[in-house]
């Protein structure tokens, strides 16, 4: 058994909407009050924090997003992440404690639905999933957790 | 059923003591003092003395209520006022039993016992203040405290390795001071304290002094040193009362710990739950020999559910480490293209601890006797730190055998060996930066049960796989 999932589309389009328009809101906002509006300097900060937010946005979250995968076999979870630096967790079947769904209110629309995997004093999170992908993810490794109770360990 | 040392009542009063700040505030009154004020304040005297009552009532009813008793395979807890809590801890379940007696001859005969479960928090604090008298009946009931065990192997520290451990592991608050230090001397924050104190006065006088005898070093490093070496004392004592009379017994079913002489330790861990053997020594342990060794094992002693107990000062030709994990086989050590791995943190900091002491020098003229001792202040860590990265290259190795797992890294300042088994690794990181990737090699940082984390440097793709279960 292997199973590959992807963070969802829905997640990568909200997640940049919030980073870009909340703050160009909110900086676009400051600029048109006739205090700040008659300083250089406070205009210059302001395009660039809508030139960061926009780049974040743009850019950065889509790639981040892109480069996400999680991948669930028999004995073991992987998690890669990073653009530059990547990283990728390795998470074995056999040291699962307990596994849980988070949803936000409204995740069937914006796709922030979180899965945890905890382990004794240390916690996995696989975040952005569609709720039906992390409904699955969560319902194999409740299965892998039950059929591990019956097997013996064999590294 | 036996009830707690008496004493244990003042500490239930620390619970409700907030309530004292009503006749704090109802003291305002007298403010200004006037005898109408004080007829007033006299007439409302009845509050007071009802929460004093109060605060010692709720505490005598707690002490009261809270009972236990030993059976044959249980120990039982009941506590509450109105709802009575009765926990029953089979005696298979304690991972771990901690017994601390203040010896005082003829006074108080108290002594503190802790049990931990591998319930953790859920299982609730289990503390309790006992009188000596009732010890003797838990240390026969209880089998991870019995007196009969029998142990394979025993340690005691001798007095000059107690001194020396007390020596080097004293320096938590000399370290967080030095740091502290350099932020006292860009912006001298606490100045109006310590001149309250005559502090800075002493201080200057000890400096002057020794500012004559040192030629050549600004006075700013030698009052730095005076503060370190003081606080230095300190934990220096504070470590020779906790780890004096230290000594250890191994069985294969039991550990026991006893150390410390105000109040004595003695500490009970069944062998078979301690999950993880971390032995830790800085440079200095490194150049002497010794090194502390931690046991970790399922309990709520510490935060996030990490049981640890430290025993203090072993030789690094004990048995310690043999006794109780196995030896190296299929041994993998980083590879030699792989330094740069390892040193560039600190080479970074050094990198722009110069990079900002030229600048600022160039920018501003005649600033350098003012920024020449806090660069130097910054370079000594990072220094130290580039020093323990080279010798971690050198030392650093993981290794597998039957189902044991050791691993010898570092982290931050001192030297790690982590022994545990392969069960309780929780999860393990690959970080690869683009460079790494050519070159083929990565970090790796293992997760083990109990939040412990040990970051492996500069390995190859292909021994990575390993720890990929």
């Amino acid at each position: 058994m292997e199973k590959n999932y992807k963070p969802s589309r829905k997640a990568s389009i909200t997640l940049s909407l919030l980073v870009t328009a909340i703050p160009a809101a909110a900086v676009l906002y400051a600029l048109s009050t006739p205090s700040v509006r008659n300083k250089a300097y406070f205009i210059y900060t302001g395009i660039l924090l809508i030139v960061l937010c926009v780049f974040m946005g743009a850019v950065y979250i889509p790639l981040w997003f892109m480069k996400m995968s999680i991948r669930i076999t028999d004995r073991e979870v992987i998690f890669r992440s990073g653009i530059v630096i990547t990283a990728e967790r390795h998470m074995g079947i056999h040291s699962l404690e307990l596994v849980y769904i988070i949803k936000t209110p409204f995740s069937g629309c914006t796709g922030f639905n979180f899965v945890s995997l905890c382990v004794y004093g240390k916690r996995l999170v696989l975040p952005f999933l569609d709720i039906c992908d992390a409904e699955e993810a969560a319902d194999i490794l409740q299965k892998s957790l039950a059929k591990r109770e019956e097997e013996p360990y064999e590294p | 059923m036996n009830r707690e040392h008496p004493v244990k009542i003042l500490r239930y009063c620390t619970v409700n003591l907030w309530l004292l700040l009503f006749p704090l505030i109802r003291s305002l009154t007298l403010i200004p003092f006037s005898p109408e004020a004080l007829a007033d304040w006299i007439a409302g005297a009845w509050l007071d003395i009802f929460i004093v009552l109060f605060i010692f009532g709720t505490a005598l009813l707690r002490w009261r209520s809270c009972l236990f008793r030993t059976e044959k395979n249980c120990f039982v807890i009941s506590r509450g006022i109105f709802l009575q809590k009765k926990l029953s801890i089979p005696y298979e379940k304690i991972t771990s039993a901690k017994i601390s007696e203040i010896r005082l001859p003829f006074i108080l005969r108290l002594s503190f016992l802790r049990i931990d479960t591998s319930a953790g928090k859920a299982g609730g604090n289990i503390t309790l203040w006992i009188r000596t008298n009732n010890l003797s009946e838990i240390l026969n009931a209880v089998p991870v405290c019995s007196e009969k065990s029998r142990f394979l192997f025993s340690c005691k520290s001798s007095l000059w390795k107690v001194l020396l451990y007390s020596f080097m592991f004293s320096s938590s608050i000399s370290g967080t001071l030095y740091i502290a230090a350099f932020f006292i001397e860009a912006k001298n924050a606490a100045g109006e304290i310590l001149n309250r104190l005559r502090i800075p006065d002493a201080i200057n006088e000890m400096s002057s002094a020794a500012s004559s005898v040192f030629h050549a070093v600004p006075k700013i490093i030698i009052i730095i040193l005076i503060i370190l070496l003081m606080c230095r004392f300190l934990s220096f004592s504070v470590n020779l009362l906790r780890s004096a009379g230290f000594c250890t017994f191994i069985g294969r079913e039991r550990i026991r710990i006893m150390s410390g002489v105000f109040p004595r330790h003695n500490i009970n861990i069944y062998t078979r739950r301690a999950e993880c053997l971390i032995k830790r020594h800085s440079i200095t342990g490194k150049i002497a020999g010794v090194s502390s060794l931690f046991i970790t094992y399922p309990g709520n002693f510490k935060e996030k559910d990490k049981g640890t107990i430290l025993i203090p000062v072993t030789s690094d030709n004990s048995l310690f480490m043999s006794k109780l994990s196995k030896g190296q086989k299929n041994k993998v050590s980083p590879g030699y293209g792989t330094l740069w791995c390892f040193i560039w943190q600190p080479v970074t900091i050094i990198s722009v601890i110069l990079a900002l002491l030229l600048l600022l020098s160039y920018i501003k003229t005649g600033s350098a006797e003012i920024l020449f001792p806090l660069s130097a202040i910054a370079l000594v860590p990072a220094a130290l730190l580039l020093l323990i990265r080279v010798i971690a290259f050198k030392t650093q190795y993981t290794s597998f055998q039957d189902n044991t797992l050791t691993i010898c890294s570092c982290k931050r300042l001192s030297f790690l060996t982590i022994s545990t088994d392969i069960k309780n690794i929780a999860f393990c990181k690959k970080t690869e930066t683009p460079m790494a990737k050519k070159q083929e090699y990565c970090n790796i940082t293992i997760y083990i049960k109990g939040n412990i984390k040990a970051v492996l440097r500069g390995y190859s793709e292909k021994d990575s796989r390993q720890f990929y279960i």
